[in-house]
């Protein structure tokens, strides 16, 4: 809150408490006070007053396996399969300022540019240039205008989409998608193939989907989550988010979280491998299917559980007993390769 | 010993200890019809895996020093280090040097984190697989390269954190407040996570957990850089109006 703001709320305050108190209980006084701080930080100090909104649509043409490249520094993107061979972009500017005629202005001050290209378009926000305190440029007053973009594409197309403040949604899309978002998430539905999908505040969501490649996906702050995904080899992590995996088939996961719990829900592939690390969060694999497995399980300061029956084949010397930090061990036939560990959490792992 | 040996090394261990399963057992057999060097080191270790199961077992106390390390955390004996301060003429300065020490450091690392973990594994069967003759490295050489290979992370970190922290502290660093305090938190996470592995390791040198934790720990501290000073830079280079402030006003509202 400014110094200015702050000057105002304690004037409001004050005034409040010099209203004749002899009437007034103390508790009365100090709901007084509080009312008046409340309706001044409501009235006087709420952000962007006046909201003025601007909306258009532009159709590109594109083909059916054509290149989408969106880049955007506040707004939502949102991204759905449409047929045919054009696109459609629905450009939302929203402004909000002190006055109507300050966010009117500010309005103009943001551009959108599409720039059409055989096969590809190219979509950015672009904001005027002057000098502020924050990062050397930008407006002095502040341009509070953010542009959410809703798209319409055939479902072949490739994109690559980037959102600063705002988030990232693709459903339907089959071409590659490349995604990214600072302080929003990502969430993705019944896509064809993710060459990558990152946020660093927000979270990671990739639902229903039937995928070709490998994906990569990672949050440093959010939870990263994907359901009902089929997919040859998985990448993901996160710093303090944590990873879970349901319903999931792959060949070959790597997954790792710092503070988070690592879980993995879904049959293995004969022959596949699976890696689940955490630092301090746990790590649970739960094994749906019949497939078996050799597994090596470790933690510095947790604990290991197993809910199957496994042969623990350290457990059939006597002098591996005392190792209680590592387990290995065969479950079924052993088709499948599990390496869980995690420094100060626990492992388990069960069947379902 | 063939290139290719050094991806048997984990079974063999696994073999001698009865944990290999029958998917690896059946490609590590293959191998060791063919390899000398590794049929003679299994045979090492299988000798001194038979002759170490006569001895007690010593179960360290590493459990105690993770609870020290957590109530010294709850008893805020763990400070964070200050900010410094930055003039805006040294921006431009730390850019430039923080954009060359992400290419310089991060290549440098990449190169000697393989490297240290093969000599790792190598001198991790010399230690147990004596009368291997073509295995000469030693405990000592071992725990030398652990602690180049630390100190070199701990450099491209201090390197790093100092660039970033003047960068942001001395204008803004591109970053909005609520980012950085989700970098800051997160940079947290990993620190702790290394203090604990520290922690781990002064208790147990020798433990493997520890040891991976800790080199994760600080590989992910340095990517984490890296992509905080990348993030930096993209958002002077794409949003020049003041990205940053938007996202901070956007977040509010």
């Amino acid at each position: 809150m400014s110094k200015r703001a702050t000057t105002l709320l304690t004037m409001a305050a004050v005034a409040a408490l010099a209203a004749p108190s002899s009437a007034q209980s103390i508790s009365e006084q100090i709901r007084a006070v509080k009312r008046a701080v409340e309706h001044a930080a409501t009235v006087r100090y709420q952000p962007g007053g006046e909201t003025q909104t601007d909306r258009s649509t532009r159709t590109v043409k594109i083909s059916a396996n054509g290149d989408i490249d969106i880049s955007n520094i506040a707004g939502d993107i949102t991204i759905t399969r449409g047929g045919g061979s054009n696109a459609t972009i629905e450009i939302v500017k929203t402004a909000r300022a002190r006055t109507a005629a300050e966010a009117k202005e500010m309005l103009g001050q943001v551009q959108v540019v599409v720039e059409e290209r055989p096969g590809r378009v190219e979509i950015q926000t672009r904001y005027p240039q002057q000098r502020n305190a924050w990062m050397g440029w930008g407006n002095r007053r502040g341009t509070n205008v953010s542009v959410a973009f809703t798209i319409t594409a055939p479902a072949g197309v490739r994109i690559a989409a980037k959102s600063v403040a705002g988030s990232v949604k693709v459903s339907g899309i089959k071409g590659e998608l490349t995604l990214e978002a600072v302080s929003g998430s990502v969430r993705v539905s019944d896509a064809g193939r993710i060459s990558s999908a990152k946020s660093l505040a927000g979270g990671v969501e990739i639902l229903d989907s039937r995928l070709d490649g490998v994906l990569e996906v990672s949050s440093v702050a959010g939870p990263v989550v994907l359901r009902h995904v089929r997919v040859r080899r998985i990448e993901a992590g996160s710093v303090s988010g944590g990873l879970t995996l349901e319903d999931v088939e792959c060949d070959r996961a790597e997954l790792t979280s710092f503070s988070g719990t690592v879980e993995f829900t879904g049959p293995l592939a004969r022959g596949g491998r699976y890696e689940m690390k955490s630092h301090t969060g746990d790590v649970r694999i739960t094994v749906t299917g019949g497939a078996g497995f050799e597994f090596d399980a470790t933690t510095f300061s947790g604990s290991l559980r197993s809910d199957l029956p496994l042969t623990n084949r350290a457990a059939e010397r006597p002098e591996r007993r005392m190792t209680r930090r590592s387990l290995q061990g065969t479950s079924g036939d052993g088709g499948a390769v599990l390496e869980l560990s995690t420094f100060s959490g626990n492992v388990v792992i069960s069947k379902r | 010993m063939m290139v290719e040996c050094t991806r048997y090394r984990t079974s063999i261990q696994e073999l001698v200890d009865g944990t290999l399963g029958p998917i690896r057992r059946a490609e590590l057999d293959l191998h060791l019809d063919q390899c000398d060097g590794c049929r003679a080191l299994a045979s090492d270790l299988q000798a001194i895996h038979d002759a170490a199961a006569s001895l007690e077992p010593l179960e360290p106390p590493g459990a105690v020093w993770m609870q020290i390390a957590g109530r010294l955390r709850q008893e805020g004996r763990v400070s964070a280090p200050s900010i410094v301060r930055a003039t805006p003429r040294h921006r431009a300065v730390l850019l430039a040097l923080a954009a060359a020490l992400v290419l310089a450091i991060g290549a440098s690392i990449l190169l000697l984190l393989p490297e240290f973990r093969a000599t790792r594994e190598q001198a991790g069967q010399a230690t147990t697989g004596e009368g291997n003759a073509t295995d000469d490295v030693t405990v000592q050489s071992v725990e030398a390269e652990f602690r180049l290979a630390e100190q070199h992370y701990q450099n491209a970190i201090n390197k790093l954190e100092q660039a970033a922290k003047l960068d942001q502290a001395a204008a803004g660093g591109g970053i909005d407040p609520q980012t950085a305090a989700v970098l800051q938190k997160n940079l947290q996470v990993i620190d702790q996570a290394i203090a604990e592995s520290r922690a781990a390791l002064r208790s147990e040198p020798q433990s493997a957990p520890a040891r991976d934790s800790l080199f994760d720990a600080l590989k992910r501290k340095v990517t984490l850089l890296q992509d905080t000073i990348a993030l930096m830079n993209e958002m002077r280079k794409g949003n020049p109006a003041g990205g940053a402030q938007l996202v901070e006003g956007l977040n509010k509202s």
